[in-house]
């Protein structure tokens, strides 16, 4: 019987790590770390800066039959991230890389910059338990493989915001399975 | 995790185990037309949680509902019922099991709920 994992997608190839039990980072620059610090966010003068955009993605190891479906994310539904600080996330279909100046900014999170999104990033924190945030996609008979449609999100930076590293934050992922 | 095994039971005497001699059964692959019950067990069988006894035009419904927070170790919940159309209209009764075998019954989905939320239904349930 096989495990189902939580994976964040980095890179071109794209690269996937499995980041189930432990946490990962958002900062400016298209990598898993857990506690990087060599590409923060800039927090900027004006406007706002952004994170590289992180894809996370329920995965299947091993082989069985049955379904994984109803796949569904939510937050704790409170912004602990501080002031100027924000998360936006939506569901996607596909991956795309993601893009930016290291160190600066990433490219923001549009429609029009990630293909594979099936709708506006929104307020991640409005997705709790009894709203969450619905993920198309299902497999069946899974063998080593995606499982559903992925989450993208971003940290989204303003000039109010203090140096340093936030507050961590959580997200769950739902589903239900007839493998057991 | 401790996890949890069914068997199905049917009405000529026989019954269809999740595992049996290094075997693996699906859900999807259990006789509905003769199912006359289904239990659930944890340690490997040793230990039976819930039986439920099917009448005629009662579908059977079974899921592993799992909460995956990042960084804790899932929760897994085990949904044991029916669900029966009458007139049109469907009803169902569904056995929550949680983590640590308390069960609690309940009728109607509840829309968007985590633990009482509608699966997604399999057409051999419907």
């Amino acid at each position: 019987m096989g495990s189902v994992q939580i994976r964040r997608k980095t890179g071109s190839g794209p690269t996937a790590t499995d980041i189930t039990s432990i946490n990962t980072r958002m900062n400016a620059e298209d990598t898993h770390s857990t506690a990087g610090t060599s590409n923060p966010i800039r927090v900027p003068t004006t406007g706002t800066n952004y994170s590289y955009w992180a894809t996370a993605q329920l995965y299947y190891t091993g082989t069985d039959t049955g379904t994984i479906n109803n796949l569904e994310w939510f937050t704790d539904g409170a912004n602990g991230l501080g002031t100027g600080v924000t998360l936006v996330v939506s569901p996607a279909n596909s991956y795309v890389e993601a893009t930016g100046t290291p160190g600066t900014t990433g490219t923001q999170l549009l429609l029009a910059a990630h293909a594979g999104l099936t709708g506006t990033p929104t307020n991640a924190f409005a997705y709790v338990t009894g709203a969450a945030l619905a993920l198309g996609g299902s497999v069946t008979d899974p063998s080593s493989q995606d499982v559903g449609s992925a989450v993208v999100l971003q940290v989204e930076v303003a000039s109010a915001a203090a140096a340093g590293a936030t507050p961590q934050e959580t997200m769950t992922f739902r589903y239900d399975s007839t493998i057991s | 995790m401790n996890s949890i095994q069914w068997t199905a039971h049917y009405n000529d005497g026989t019954e269809l185990r999740q595992y049996e001699n290094d075997e693996k059964r699906a859900y999807e692959n259990i006789d509905r037309a003769k199912l006359a019950s289904f239990s659930v067990f944890r340690d490997n069988y040793e230990r039976k949680l819930l039986t439920i006894h099917l009448e005629p035009g009662q579908r059977l419904v079974y899921r592993q509902r799992v909460l995956q927070k990042l960084g804790d170790d899932p929760i897994e919940l085990y949904l044991v019922g029916w669900q029966q159309t009458i007139a049109g209209a469907c009803t169902q009764s569904i056995a929550y099991i949680f983590p640590d075998d308390r069960i609690e019954i309940a009728g109607a989905w509840r829309d968007g709920h985590a633990i009482f939320g509608k699966p997604e239904l399999l057409e051999i349930e419907k």
